[in-house]
């Protein structure tokens, strides 16, 4: 474990020697340090009981500096026609050339986070850390050690963004095994409305490891969207940390779709600080082979009358592993507090693997806390009813897959996202099926 | 068209059919009737191809194949269509959806073209008529909230769509009030043929004042004890299975 730990420190080293300005050196000086104290996590420990990180820590992957990618490659990464905003990262760089129709939405001010590390002292000193400090893990530590860039998203109070807003993170490998660190910052102002669709992909062969931040503050009666679509290749190690503060009679909802990667971890936190608030977390995943998926929510009900939502899915093929952690905490001020929380998981083979722990802390007497969940094979009674009228059976499982995700699918209002979901599933499927009439 | 010799078959290590012989030809109706528990469904269910049952021995021969042979589908290709005893709900997949896919499926597997939304819609729209099924119920998931006489008219509609050669009704009347009754049995007889067969399973003798049957058999307790004309079915209707015993 030495080494390992030895290692990020030599890339701390080289590579931000003498880099940025100071307050930012000192953030991530203090992230380093409590990374070197924490370590990699081991099965040992309760967060980590079902996901072995060895794999990863072993892994000696170098910082990546700045890759280059070309229109035509992005291109086949964007939805069909997109003329909406369009961000493009790659290997955790604000990428201006590539990136379209961003400097003038109208009441959103697009930053490259670099940019508001080394000059927006006024969103650094109000938002920076304060979000994730309340939900750091060992990799929320990592990411801060080695933040550079990502992107900003200012969301002028009172602003409805009629145009989704579509960030491209694109994770180019080389020879050498790479990682990248961006940080994202999204701040919802007041009364505002927004949607936000984030996709993940690879360029290229080679392993690669993405360890991203994502703070995200949603004010007073804000509202906003936020889709995530994770599909990387197969070498890919990705760790997502996502921590959210809402404030009263906001909404924010969230769902995360994982088909790609080898490890994918999402931790989403989300807090609760007001009252009338609400807050979906949704996720979707069909992963098949040697992949494993592993979703930790956290919602924490610190104030009354707050209601939460949460539904994962997940499809499992061949060795497939997959856990669901869903942790919500309901404060002794949490009064009338309604928590629904839901996990299902669909086997398609007897070698696939789910571990699932819901865990209910509930500290106020007058709320509603619901959770079940659900570990199952195809209902094979409705593949029997499809085929005695004929569909063959990989059809019908197809079908039934299908149906399973659909009421995910289903709630999106983003059309874009719902074909790319389809699409991929029916690539997860391993043939032609067109969902988009069933 | 239909041949069943000898025919065995158990569930879970339990022998429930035992020893069934039944020869249906192109163009007639055969009614088999008998008490709760008889093994109407397992037969049925076999002939669909469901493979829970174990077919112990003897044989089902089906226009010179054995059918044995044959996955669910491809029976359904050849023209097998069972209208079950309890139909399946399935949520997420549309009605219309699933019917075309079906059809298109069958007719896939005998070298026709496949039909397009618009050509489906129209052929729908004749036949979902013919068993005066809410047409709004076509957009509604597969049976999904559905009455107990809602699905069994869909079955019928199926049917009609299906048009198979050979279709087994398992208690399509059960739960049915008369109305409902005569509608399904409307939907049977039109589509009614010299070339194709029906089967229908039944433990009541009021659906067969509508669909008239050529041959009637009692199954009981694994066996077919009896087999007679349309008369057979009026005098269980009046002394029971106990005569039979
Ligand atoms: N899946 C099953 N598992 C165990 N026993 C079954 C199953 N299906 C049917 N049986 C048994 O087989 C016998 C015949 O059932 P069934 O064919 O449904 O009769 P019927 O349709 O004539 O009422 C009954 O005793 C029933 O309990
Ligand atoms: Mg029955």
């Amino acid at each position: 474990m030495q080494n390992e730990i030895k290692h990020y420190l030599d890339q701390f080293e080289r590579f931000h020697n003498g880099s940025a300005g100071q307050a930012v050196h000192a953030l991530r000086k203090k992230a380093l340090r409590e990374f070197e104290q924490e370590g990699f996590p081991t099965t040992r420990q309760e967060e980590w009981r079902f996901t072995n990180v060895k794999p990863l820590a072993q892994t000696p992957f170098m910082v990546s500096g700045g890759a280059q990618l070309q229109q035509p490659e992005v291109e086949t990464f964007l939805f069909p026609g997109w003329q909406k905003p369009l961000i493009v990262l790659v290997n955790g760089r604000f990428d201006r050339e590539l990136s379209r129709n961003w400097q003038d939405i109208p009441g959103v001010d697009v930053i490259p986070l670099k940019q508001v590390l080394d000059e927006d002292k006024t969103l650094f000193n109000a938002y920076l850390t304060k979000i994730v400090q309340d939900h750091e893990t060992v990799f929320s530590r990592l990411n801060s050690a080695f933040m550079h860039d990502g992107v900003c998203l200012h969301i002028n109070d009172k602003v409805r963004v009629q145009e989704e807003i579509h960030i491209v993170h694109v994770m180019k490998g080389g020879e050498k095994p790479l990682a990248a660190y961006p940080r994202n910052l999204i701040i919802a102002g007041k009364g505002s409305e927004a949607c936000l669709i984030e996709t993940f992909h690879s360029s290229g062969a080679g392993v690669t490891f993405t360890d991203m931040v994502s703070e995200v503050f949603v004010g007073e009666n804000a509202r906003l969207k936020h889709y995530r679509i994770q599909n990387e290749s197969p070498e890919a190690f990705h760790v997502s940390n996502t921590a959210v503060s809402q404030k009263e009679n906001s909404n924010y909802k969230s769902v995360t779709f994982t088909f790609g990667g080898r490890l994918v971890r999402n931790n989403i936190s989300t807090a609760l600080n007001g009252q009338g608030i609400e807050s979906t977390l949704n996720g979707l995943y069909m992963v098949r082979d040697k992949q494993l998926i592993d979703n930790h929510t956290f919602i924490d009900h610190a104030r009354a009358h707050c209601d939460s939502h949460e539904l994962y899915r997940g499809i499992l093929r061949d060795s497939a592993r997959a856990v669901f952690s869903g942790k919500i905490l309901v404060r002794p001020d949490a009064q009338k507090t309604d928590a629904k929380q839901s996990n299902n998981c669909l086997l398609l083979s007897d070698e696939a693997r789910v571990d699932t722990k819901p865990q209910l802390e509930i500290y106020a007497d007058d709320v509603k806390c619901t959770h079940g969940a659900t570990v199952g094979q195809l209902d094979e009674e409705a593949a029997f009813y499809l085929r005695a009228r004929g569909i063959p059976r990989h059809k019908a499982t197809g079908i039934l897959t299908y149906a399973f995700a659909e009421e995910i699918i289903a709630a999106i209002e983003v059309a874009e996202v719902r074909d790319a979901v389809h699409a991929l599933l029916a690539d997860r499927l391993g043939h032609e099926i067109d969902f988009t009439e069933v | 068209m239909l041949q069943i010799k000898d025919l065995h078959a158990s569930i879970e290590g339990k022998e429930i059919l035992k020893g069934i012989d039944l020869e249906v030809k192109k163009g007639e109706v055969h009614a088999i009737m008998g008490p709760n528990g008889s093994g109407k469904s397992t037969l049925a269910n076999i002939l669909a191809g469901r493979e829970e049952y174990e077919v112990t021995s003897g044989s089902i021969n089906y226009l010179g194949e054995d059918l044995l042979e044959l996955d669910p589908e491809e029976r359904a290709h050849k023209g097998i269509f069972l209208a079950f005893q309890y139909p399946v709900e399935i949520p997420g997949v549309s009605n219309v959806y699933f019917l075309r896919t079906a059809l298109n499926e069958v007719r896939k597997s005998q070298g026709l073209e496949e039909l397009d939304a618009a050509q489906f819609l129209k052929l729908v729209r004749r036949k979902i008529d013919l068993v005066e099924l809410d047409k709004s119920l076509l957009n509604r998931a597969v049976n999904e909230g559905f009455s107990g006489g809602e699905k069994k008219r869909n079955e019928i509609f199926q049917m009609a769509v299906l048009e198979p050669k050979l279709a087994i009704l398992d208690e399509t009347d059960s739960g049915l009030d008369i109305d409902a009754l005569r509608i399904v049995a409307n939907g049977v007889n039109s589509l009614k043929s010299k070339d194709n067969a029906t089967i229908v399973v039944t433990h009541y003798q009021r659906l067969l004042d509508y669909i008239v049957p050529d041959v009637v058999h009692v199954l009981f307790k694994g066996k077919i004890v009896k087999s007679g004309g349309k008369e057979l079915a009026l005098e269980l209707e009046s002394k029971g299975y106990d005569w039979l015993k």
